[in-house]
Formats: structure tokens, C-alpha cells, sequence
């Protein structure tokens, strides 16, 4: 496994991870005017907090000095606090990760399930109306501007019909402690198992909908494209010949072969999917990771906003390296 | 195509235009089809809303009916006959500030696919035309500009720039380079490596001709990656109007105006349907259309 190849794909995620530490060490100085006077903004400041300030973000230094000192701090995990709320940004991070994490997994497991069956199902039916409707369907979930449709959905789930709660992770009325950080795992170790767990469940669905429905369009997409390639192999027809059922010969021999590019456009998704995951916290008041980056955002919470970049970035960059590999491993024809 | 014409041997412009070798042929009626040909109405409909309705209006967008506020559509109970679309919060006439979006959206996707095609077009074209060293400085940069997810680059452009309409531009055109880097570097390479370039190299031609000639033939994929840029630009610039990133509230732009209706979900849906429906129609019928022509230019790819 450890090829040339690999050590050239660290080489390059490790340079990739320099270059994000850079733009988010330069992104506080960047800004026009006195870094330290923005970030108090209205909230005015005496002199001696003015320094203090200042020498706690290390501005009073030079640069290069600076720089070193924001790697070393990285390392550790030692990212600063934040300005509102006065907790370290690391444990923060930590904890709408997890929020972020379950919306997305649950999110990436509906786009993947329902994308693989109906791209299947596009393709066996492929030219015929059912085909021409999927296709249609999947270019305009592709189109969709996801926060209208997530209103949308609210509009008739939440509020006409009343399924489905407007908004967060769980009701207030229902104590669920946090042991994992992921709801539904949390809620099933509550007191009250079966409706603290439907409860999170219902407060789950709606977003995760809205967050799968550009990943499952394209997937969709995909499967069915690749699907309809590897129809025509000859060991479809072998199979064929064989006397084997169509849900054999579909969902054995083809699905395998099928799947390596669409696995290559669910590793392509993550920076999207997280594009998609911080418009859906918004909309749903989801407590994760794009809620807080935006928040700070509004709050000009300059030492969240600068860790929430390099953190999410490099989450991203590293989750995009580590399927990377896994697909090299999974595939082994790329395996040279 | 020549043919004789009133002057005598030109052939006409129109036959030109629509013949066999350009881009607007097409577009013809009869090439296109019935399904493709509404598509295209449609988005001649909303050009000519982002070019002419904003003088078409009958109220200014930021015109206040106090009397008026949070009017239905004029089909449901209580609407009003001034106002088709009804009115938002603070008594604006909705359609008004829909067409007066339509320009705001637009222009942003133009501006975007301008400044993708200037900065993104030339790289990629740097890149794959003078190869070597520059190729590799290039798509390293390209690289390292996917793996950073669009909307973070957004936030740090926000964040240096402060938020607003055309800091949310720059955002959405940096969002759309590496792609049309990648599109036109790889277009560009296939094309120099054919016969013809080779043969007039070793003629001898300058480079001023090869350019040329390169471009001509790789026109296909990168206007479908500029029709591609478009849908995108206008997309993305209303999700962060919508996170209030981008253009700021008085202006009427679609994401913005969605991210206003949201606390009157209940009372004035009406305020929520139409901006989404807007971006959504302009963005399917450019990606439908980017599909047509794909489908006509390219018909290998499925």
C-alpha cells in the first residue's frame, strides 16, 4: 500500500494543509485597516485590553515569528478562544462536528441508497418514459437552490402538516444526555428510548432530505450512465446465457462493476456536501459546524473564523486523501 | 453555403450565421425541437426581463405601500390589483423586485463567465499551451483551489472584503475557475496535439496564427463550461445572499429577498415561492440547454 503513489499524494495533501495554514494566518491581516480595532468593532476598548488583545492574537511580532508561533499553536490544538463565547474553538469545533457529522452521514446514506436504485432503474429502462423522467428529475434536482427547497418542505411538512418539526435536534421537553454527540445513538441510551429516538428521528429527516438531494441527482446520474456501460460487456451476456434472473445479473455481476465511478463521484462530494450542510444547518438551525462558522462570521468572531477555516478545510482535504486511498485499495485495477 | 446573394458572391450573414459550422445553427427552430425550443423562449424571456423589465416596472423596488403590507397575490382572497405578486413585509411590490433581481442575478452570472473565461481561460490555456513548468505551477494552484470547499472560499473572501454584492461576486467567479481552468487546459491540449497544428508548426506558422486556429476548434466544450459557469454563478450568488453574505437587504435579489421571507413562512408564502422559483427555472433551463448542446456537439458522452 505504500507506494510511490501514496507517499506523492501525502506529499501533496501535507502541501495543500501549508497553504491553508498560510491563507488562514494571513486572513486576520488581510483585512484593511487594524486587525485588533475590527475585531472589537462597536464594542469600543481601553488601551491596556487594546494590547492585551494584540498580544494574544501574537500581532505585536514579526510576521515570519508570527507565523511560527500560529504552527505551533496548530500542532497542539491550541487555537485561541472564542470573543462571544469565551470557550477554546478546538472543543467547540469538536462538538458541532459531530452535530455536522450525522446530518451529512445520514444525508450521504439516502443519496447513496436511493441514487444507486434509481439510477439502476433509469438505466434497464433506459430511452423509455420512466428513463426520460428520471433524467429529467435528476437535472432539475441538480438546479435545485436547496435553501428555497428546504423552506419549501418546511412550509408543507412542518407547518401545513405538521410532521415534522421546524427547526434543531431535538425538543426541549425530551432529556437526552450527550454521550456520543450523535442524537440518535444518545437518545436510544435515554430514559425513554422509543420517543426520545423518534423524536431526533423527526428532527433528522427534513434536513437530511434537503442535504441529499444534489448528491442523489448526481448519483443518480452517474449509476445510470455507468450502469448502461457495463450492460453491454459480454459477461452480462454470458450471464444472460447462463439462465441467471435480471436481479441476479443486475445487482451481482453489473452493480460491482458499475460502482467504481460512482464511487468516484461520492469522493468528489465532500466539499460540496459541506456547501450544502452549512445553507441546510442554516435553514433547519442545526447546532453544527456551518451554523458556527457563520455565526461568527455575522459576530466578526475573528479567532473562530480563522481556526473554522483551517479545521474545516482540513477536514475536508484529509477526508478527500483518505477516500483517495481507499478507492486505489478498492479498485484494484488502479492498483499499478 | 455561398450562394448568390444581392451582392453578388458574399454569401448572406444570415446563411452564415446559422449555418452548419456555427453556434447558432443550433439554435434554430428546426434543429432544436419543440421541448429545446421552449427551454430557449424561456431563456430569452428572462434576458429580455433582466434587460428591459427593470424599465417596464410600475413601482420602484424600493417603493413602500405601507398600506399594503404583506398583500396576496392578486388570485387569492385580498389581493390587490396593483400589486400581481403581492406585496413583502414592508409593502414592496414583489414582482417589481423579482424583475429588478433578474438583473442582478444575471449580470452576476455574465460577470462571472466574463471574468472565469478572462482569468480561468487564460491559465488554462497558458498552461497547456506553453506546458512544462507553467502547466505544473498551474494545476497545482487548481488543485489546491478544489480542495478548499466553494463556500469557504467565499467566507474568506467575505471576511477580508466585508460582505456585499460584489465581494459575493468575486467569490462566485474564484468559485468557478479551477473548473474552467481544468475545461480549457485539457481542450486545448487535445487540439494542439492533432495533425493539422503539428503540420503548420513545422510550416513554420507564428504563433499569433496556431492560437488562433487552436481556439477556433475548442470554442464547443468551454461555451458549454461558461453555459455551465453561468447556472453556477447564479446559484451560488443567492445562497450567499441567502446567508447574508452577499448582497445586503435593501437590494432586490433573489437569495436575499428568500432569506427576508423566511420569518413570514406562515403568513405570506407567496414571498417564499416566487424568488426560489426564479432561480430555480433560470438555473434548470441553463443546465438543460448546456445538456442539449453537449448532446449535439459531443454525441459520445452519454
Amino acid at each position: 500500500m505504500f507506494s510511490s503513489g501514496f507517499i506523492g499524494k501525502l506529499g501533496s495533501l501535507l502541501f495543500t494543509l501549508w497553504i491553508l495554514s498560510l491563507v488562514s494566518f494571513f486572513l486576520i491581516r488581510l483585512i484593511p485597516g487594524d486587525p485588533v480595532r475590527i475585531m472589537v468593532g462597536d464594542r469600543g476598548v481601553s488601551e491596556e485590553s487594546y494590547q492585551e488583545i494584540k498580544s494574544n492574537l501574537g500581532l505585536d511580532k514579526p510576521l515570519p515569528v508570527q507565523y511560527f508561533v500560529y504552527l505551533k499553536k496548530i500542532v497542539s490544538f491550541d487555537m485561541g478562544t472564542s470573543f462571544i463565547t469565551r470557550v477554546s474553538v478546538w472543543k467547540e469545533f469538536k462538538e458541532k462536528f459531530v452535530a455536522t457529522f450525522e446530518l451529512s452521514f445520514f444525508a450521504m446514506f439516502i443519496a447513496v441508497v436511493l441514487g444507486l436504485l434509481l439510477g439502476i432503474y433509469a438505466a434497464v429502462n433506459r430511452g423509455n418514459f420512466i428513463d426520460k423522467t428520471l433524467m429529467t428529475g435528476s437535472v432539475v434536482g441538480f438546479s435545485m437552490p436547496i435553501f428555497w427547497w428546504g423552506l419549501i418542505l418546511i412550509l408543507y411538512f412542518s407547518v401545513r402538516w405538521e410532521l415534522t418539526p421546524v427547526s434543531g435536534r431535538n425538543s426541549v421537553f425530551i432529556d437526552i444526555e450527550s454521550v456520543t454527540g450523535l442524537m440518535l445513538i444518545d437518545s436510544l441510551l435515554s430514559s425513554e428510548p422509543w420517543e426520545a429516538f423518534k423524536d431526533s428521528f423527526q428532527h433528522l429527516i427534513l434536513p437530511s432530505v434537503v442535504l441529499a438531494t444534489v448528491p442523489l441527482a448526481s448519483i443518480a446520474r452517474m449509476t445510470r450512465s455507468s450502469f448502461i456501460d457495463v450492460l453491454s460487456e459480454d459477461y452480462i451476456r454470458t450471464a444472460y446465457s447462463k439462465g441467471l434472473s435480471r436481479t441476479q445479473i443486475y445487482f451481482k455481476h453489473a452493480l460491482k462493476n458499475a460502482l467504481l465511478p460512482v464511487i468516484t463521484v461520492i469522493g468528489l462530494m465532500m466539499g460540496a456536501l459541506l456547501t450544502g450542510a452549512i445553507l441546510t444547518e442554516t435553514i433547519f438551525s442545526w447546532p453544527g459546524l456551518g451554523r458556527w462558522l457563520l455565526s461568527s462570521v455575522e459576530s466578526r468572531d475573528y479567532p473562530v473564523i480563522q481556526a473554522g477555516i483551517f479545521l474545516i478545510g482540513s477536514l475536508v482535504m484529509i477526508l478527500n486523501f483518505v477516500i483517495d486511498i481507499l478507492y486505489k485499495w478498492v479498485n484494484p485495477r488502479l492498483r499499478v | 453555403m455561398s450562394s448568390l446573394t444581392k451582392d453578388g458572391l458574399e454569401p448572406s450573414a444570415a446563411s452564415n450565421l446559422l449555418g452548419k459550422g456555427s453556434f447558432l445553427y443550433f439554435f434554430k427552430p428546426s434543429v432544436m425541437g419543440l421541448p429545446t425550443f421552449f427551454l430557449f423562449l424561456v431563456f430569452v424571456f428572462f434576458c429580455l426581463m433582466a434587460l428591459f423589465g427593470p424599465m417596464l416596472t410600475f413601482h420602484s423596488p424600493s417603493e413602500v405601500f405601507a398600506d399594503q403590507i404583506l398583500a396576496p397575490p392578486v388570485w387569492q382572497s385580498g389581493g390587490v390589483s396593483a400589486h400581481w405578486l403581492g406585496t413583502d413585509d414592508l409593502g414592496r411590490d414583489l414582482l417589481t423586485r423579482l424583475v429588478h433581481g433578474s438583473r442582478v442575478s444575471m449580470g452576476v452570472g455574465l460577470l462571472a463567465v466574463f471574468l472565469s473565461l478572462l482569468i480561468g481561460g487564460s491559465l488554462g490555456f497558458l498552461s497547456s499551451y506553453v506546458g512544462g513548468k507553467v502547466d505544473q505551477a498551474v494545476m497545482r494552484a487548481t488543485d489546491i483551489l478544489m480542495s478548499l470547499p466553494s463556500i469557504l472560499l467565499a467566507i474568506i473572501v467575505v471576511t477580508i472584503l466585508g460582505s456585499g454584492l460584489y465581494p459575493g461576486i468575486v467569490a462566485v467567479s474564484i468559485m468557478s475557475l479551477p473548473a474552467m481552468i481544468r475545461v480549457v487546459r485539457i481542450t486545448v491540449w487535445d487540439e494542439k496535439e492533432k495533425l493539422y497544428i503539428m503540420a503548420a508548426k513545422s510550416l513554420g506558422s507564428n504563433h499569433g496564427l496556431l492560437v488562433k486556429n487552436i481556439l477556433k476548434n475548442c470554442k464547443g466544450p468551454i461555451v458549454i463550461q461558461c453555459m455551465l459557469t453561468f447556472s453556477e454563478a447564479i446559484l451560488n450568488i443567492s445562497a450567499l445572499g441567502f446567508l447574508g453574505l452577499g448582497a445586503q437587504p435593501p437590494q432586490s435579489e433573489w437569495g436575499t429577498m428568500l432569506a427576508d421571507s423566511k420569518a413570514y413562512i406562515e403568513t405570506a408564502p407567496w414571498l417564499l415561492f416566487y424568488p426560489g422559483i426564479c432561480i430555480l427555472i433560470v438555473v434548470l433551463t441553463f443546465n438543460l440547454l448546456g445538456d442539449y448542446l453537449r448532446d449535439k456537439l459531443d454525441p459520445k458522452v452519454l
